[in-house]
């Protein structure tokens, strides 16, 4: 493997070739999503300088010129002998797999296509950058998860020897309690205060070393976060205790209390929680690395016509790739031989497998389930649908929807207003408290301090977001940023574009009505040759429901399209005109006689086509979109959510209603030409509802659903704008939202998974919000006065260290969501 | 009130006061970025209890490199985002890791810790 390659925590680095200790590195450049690792300052400069061309003269050096190249070049083709190679194949979790040429031993040819393989990867080392970045994708997860798991290890490591020094400790302090005990130890009590002080600093200086460091960091740059909280309680409560042992008398009576065992037990709580909030925020982005797990390994191309299964990242655009049925498909492309059925539902989120036949495109990443097939490689690496969707989840991860905004001002402000908080509570116990004062004074100090978590502030929004966008994108449906997924959350009006939305998008001919002595047969082969060099749906559908009827179509003599309007053209020296009422109005034909057929057409949801030849009626032609399978659910479902759906479609009113009236739609605007739109949906935001008005806000918010290139100007002035994609097209532009499915569901979906998101992110929010607003004042003693009672700082670090892991095990909980709508219904 | 309680209460006040200047009030001086390698804008930026500078000044449409090193065990910094650019970084210790962005309007643009504690700032002009 040669730039970027990766062995544990081993890289080679791409101008010398060195194996470099990645967490020593002296250089690591990320360049679209690829991380290179350096030995030296000099090679990242060199690199950085021209990193293109260091791609290419690596791999057109040939396999000598770096050890980089070397991994790739299996011994018994390269030209550097067998045994020096190095060769690490990454597996889809970034861990090394054993080399190709080690494979039944070292340099041995095993058979045809394991040398095959092996001349493939050595004789494409070209196709380099998009190899590279794949697997720059995988290191860069494999190099987040081993330093997740090294944390998290450390940080028990520390907690464990936190927790057992802490045990005599506690014991010591329930002596306290017990006053057969306390009197036993009262002659000890200065040698016992003594010893728990040495016990006590390891735990403070190594268990919890990081929380002082970290303060002091902080400190010296202005900056003040949780570890400043946590050392100033654990450091005030062992220094004051110290001072106890040290010189008892500068107290004044009873006020000498010790606090050993709350140092050390508040650090061992905290450190337990940051090791569990570590296991649960990697459950939390398990979304993407599912999805990078979900790519074949090898694929098996055809080269110099001999099957030969090489690694993924050796795929490039044009070669012939076979699969056989039950193996995945590697990458994106298009049929070139074979039928099949592929399970997309990897990319799409539809279970059900598509029929391909030769020409249809396939999607890397999804199940070959029934036939074996070629295809040629269209999009490879970073390109294929599969690396675009993971690309477009983790950056829909990393934004910020609006709702976080607040807290990310509340959250600079945080933690110097605890310790102010924490200082009045001091002075609040020391002027007014009851005696012993300083001993009350300290202890509420400390709570303050050890209670208050900006962690789950900060946690609160992106943590849930996280969680929530990945989940969408198992179900095929693509967020692009939190401020989207908001909006859709609170959408009040949903406008359905009619033609492939609602309906399949495909009209067929389903009537034909002549009129004075035309038949069937003339009416209909006039229109049919009329339309032939027509390109428009409802041409198509004439002229194939014509073939269909056994009718032979021939060419016209002349043909002229009016947009809008339909079709004028010579037929057998004839002038015929095919199109709907105002082309008819143009031609000066009276309609009088067409109007009860084409009303009763429309009635029934059909389109009517109006035929005149030579300026007279002759019949009309009925055509008819059939409605998707699903329409009817997704409309009852996105009514029972409370949302309006609006229908939209250039067809007439008439036949747009009867449609409307199929699937449940009340309110449609029918006669809206594709560029009026735009201004349409423009028109349903500004319009107001009674008892929605918000402040001079728009009243209503709008998504749109469309197909993403006809409606693009419509989906780009709509609050959300919803694309219905077909697999491949992943990420359309325009559009807020992409349905990668192409199912009307994946907008229930959306919208279901937005509005739970968002409720998770309230939940965790108003959490943190009361567990902090709540919190200070309990630990500050508020209800001393009432109740007398003390919350023991103890209580205070054990909550703090709970808050962050209820944040984020409420975030997880959005990993079970499961959409109301599903293909099952159907 | 006694003289102590006095002193105490002026002490207590006296560092509230500290505490607003020190974290609130003082602002830290911005960093322009150097022209470096292939006409990209570079900066170093240390992650040490903050962001080294916190400050960096960039251009508007020009490529800009900040090469973050965290330099601390503390586990705060072991992330970067930068949410107006959707992008997140995962910051081991002691290496650093580069991360490129083409600011295309002028404005300020954040950087923060995963959790929101540490922040910074590109000032775009």
């Amino acid at each position: 493997m040669r730039t970027g390659a990766m062995h544990g925590t081993q890289a080679i680095d791409p101008i010398c070739g060195m194996t470099v200790d990645t967490r020593s590195a002296a250089g690591v450049i990320e360049r679209d999503g690829q991380m290179y690792y350096f030995c030296s300052t000099g090679c990242k400069a060199k690199f950085d300088a021209e990193p293109q061309g260091v791609a290419e003269k690596q791999s057109q050096s040939g396999c000598c010129s770096t050890k980089a190249a070397e991994a790739v070049a299996p011994p018994q083709t390269g030209c550097c002998g067998g045994g020096a190679g190095t060769a690490v194949q990454l597996n889809a979790h970034g861990a090394a797999e054993q080399p190709l040429h080690q494979i039944g031993g070292a340099g041995r040819r095993t058979n045809p296509v394991q040398q095959g393989a092996a001349h493939g990867a050595h004789i494409h080392t070209t196709a380099g950058a998009d190899r590279s970045e794949q697997v720059g994708g995988r290191i860069k997860e494999a190099t987040a998860e081993e330093a997740q798991e090294k944390a998290y290890r450390a940080l028990m490591r520390k907690f464990s020897f936190a927790a057992v020094v802490s045990l005599p400790l506690v014991l010591l302090m329930f002596a306290e309690f017990i006053p057969a005990w306390r009197e036993a130890l009262m002659p000890y009590h200065r040698l016992i205060g003594v010893i728990s002080a040495v016990i006590s600093l390891p735990v403070l200086l190594w268990s919890g070393g990081q929380f002082f460091v970290g303060a002091w960091n902080g400190l010296r740059n202005h900056n003040t976060n949780m570890d400043t909280l946590v050392a100033l309680g654990t450091g005030a409560a062992w220094v004051y205790s110290t001072i106890v042992v040290i010189a008892p008398e500068v107290f004044p009576a009873g006020t000498a209390g010790m606090y050993f065992e709350v140092a050390a037990i508040v650090i061992a709580l905290i450190l337990l929680g940051q090791a569990l909030e570590i296991r649960a925020k990697s459950r939390s982005s398990a979304a993407i690395r599912k999805l990078l797990e979900l790519q074949a390994k090898t694929a098996r191309v055809i080269r110099n016509g001999l099957e030969v299964d090489i690694p993924i990242a050796e795929v490039i655009v044009g070669d012939t790739v076979l699969v056989r049925p039950g193996e995945k498909i590697p990458v994106d492309g298009v049929i070139i031989e074979g039928e099949s059925a592929v399970d997309e539902a990897v990319v799409t989120g539809e279970s059900v497998p598509v029929d391909k036949a030769a020409g249809d495109t396939v999607i890397g990443a999804s199940i070959n389930k029934t036939g074996a097939f070629t295809f040629r490689a269209t999009r490879v690496g970073k390109d294929t649908a599969l690396a675009r969707i993971v690309e477009m989840v983790e950056q829909a991860q990393n934004s910020k929807p609006p709702i976080g905004r607040l807290v990310d001002s509340i959250s600079s402000y945080f933690v110097p207003a605890v310790m102010i908080a924490a200082i009045l509570t001091f002075l609040a116990w020391f002027n007014f408290g009851p005696q012993p004062v300083l001993n009350y004074a300290v202890v509420t100090m400390v709570t303050v301090l050890v209670i208050a978590c900006p962690c789950a502030l900060g946690l609160a929004t992106p943590i849930s977001l996280m969680v929530g966008v990945g989940k969408a994108a198992e179900h095929g449906v693509l967020i692009r940023n939190g401020e989207a997924l908001e909006t859709a959350s609170r959408l009040t009006t949903i406008v359905l574009d009619k033609t492939g939305t609602i309906t399949k998008g495909k009209p067929e001919l389903t009537d034909v009505l002549p009129f004075g002595d035309f038949t069937e047969e003339t009416v209909l082969r006039f229109a049919a040759i009329a339309d032939k060099r027509s390109e428009h749906p409802l041409a198509e559908a004439i002229v194939n429901g014509a073939r269909k009827r056994g009718l032979e179509v021939d060419e016209p003599e002349q043909f002229n399209a009016i947009p809008g309007h339909g079709v004028e053209a010579r037929v057998d020296g004839r002038r015929a005109a095919v199109g709907n009422r105002k082309l008819m109005q143009r031609e000066g034909v009276a309609l009088d006689a067409f109007e009860q057929a084409a009303m009763r057409l429309a009635d029934e949801g059909k389109t009517p086509m109006f035929v005149a030849v030579d300026g007279r009626p002759a019949g009309i032609i009925g055509v008819a979109d059939t409605i998707k399978e699903d329409s009817i659910t997704v409309v009852r479902a996105l009514q029972r959510m409370g949302i309006e759906v609006v229908m939209m479609t250039g067809d007439n009113e008439r036949t747009a209603k009867a449609i409307a009236r199929q699937v449940g739609i009340d309110r449609v605007l029918a006669d809206v030409p594709p560029e009026e739109k735009a201004r349409q949906v423009e028109k349903l935001q500004v319009e107001g509802r009674p008892g929605n008005e918000r402040g001079g806000r728009r009243a209503r918010l709008v998504g749109m659903v469309g197909d993403g290139i006809n409606d693009a100007p419509a989906l780009a002035q709509a609050d959300v704008g919803f694309a219905i994609g077909t697999g491949t097209d992943v990420a359309i532009e325009a559009a807020d939202v992409t349905l990668v499915g192409g199912s009307l569901r994946g907008v229930v979906t959306a919208i279901e998974v937005s509005r739970a998101t968002l409720r998770n992110i309230k939940q965790n929010l108003f959490g943190a919000f009361i567990y902090n607003t709540l919190g200070i004042p309990v630990a500050a003693g508020v209800f001393f006065p009432l109740f007398s009672v003390l919350l023991s700082p103890i209580i205070a670090g054990a909550a703090m260290a709970a808050s962050s892991v209820t944040v984020v095990t409420n975030a997880n909980r959005l990993r079970s969501f499961e959409p109301q709508v599903t293909g099952k219904e159907n | 009130m006694t003289t102590t309680e006095i002193i105490v209460t002026l002490a207590g006040f006296a560092l509230i006061a500290w505490i607003v200047w020190y974290f609130w009030l003082w602002k830290g001086k911005p960093v322009a970025a150097q022209s470096g390698a292939g006409g990209v804008l570079e900066v170093d930026v240390t992650v040490k209890g903050g962001y080294q500078p916190a400050i960096v000044e960039a251009r508007t449409g020009q490529r800009l490199r900040l090469n973050f090193t965290r330099r601390e065990a503390s586990t705060c910094g072991e992330e970067v985002v930068l949410p107006a650019f959707g992008r997140r970084a995962h910051l081991p210790q002691n290496t650093s890791v580069p991360i490129e962005i083409v600011p295309d309007k002028p404005g300020e643009y954040e950087f923060t810790c995963g959790m929101n504690m540490y922040r910074g700032k590109i000032v775009v002009q």
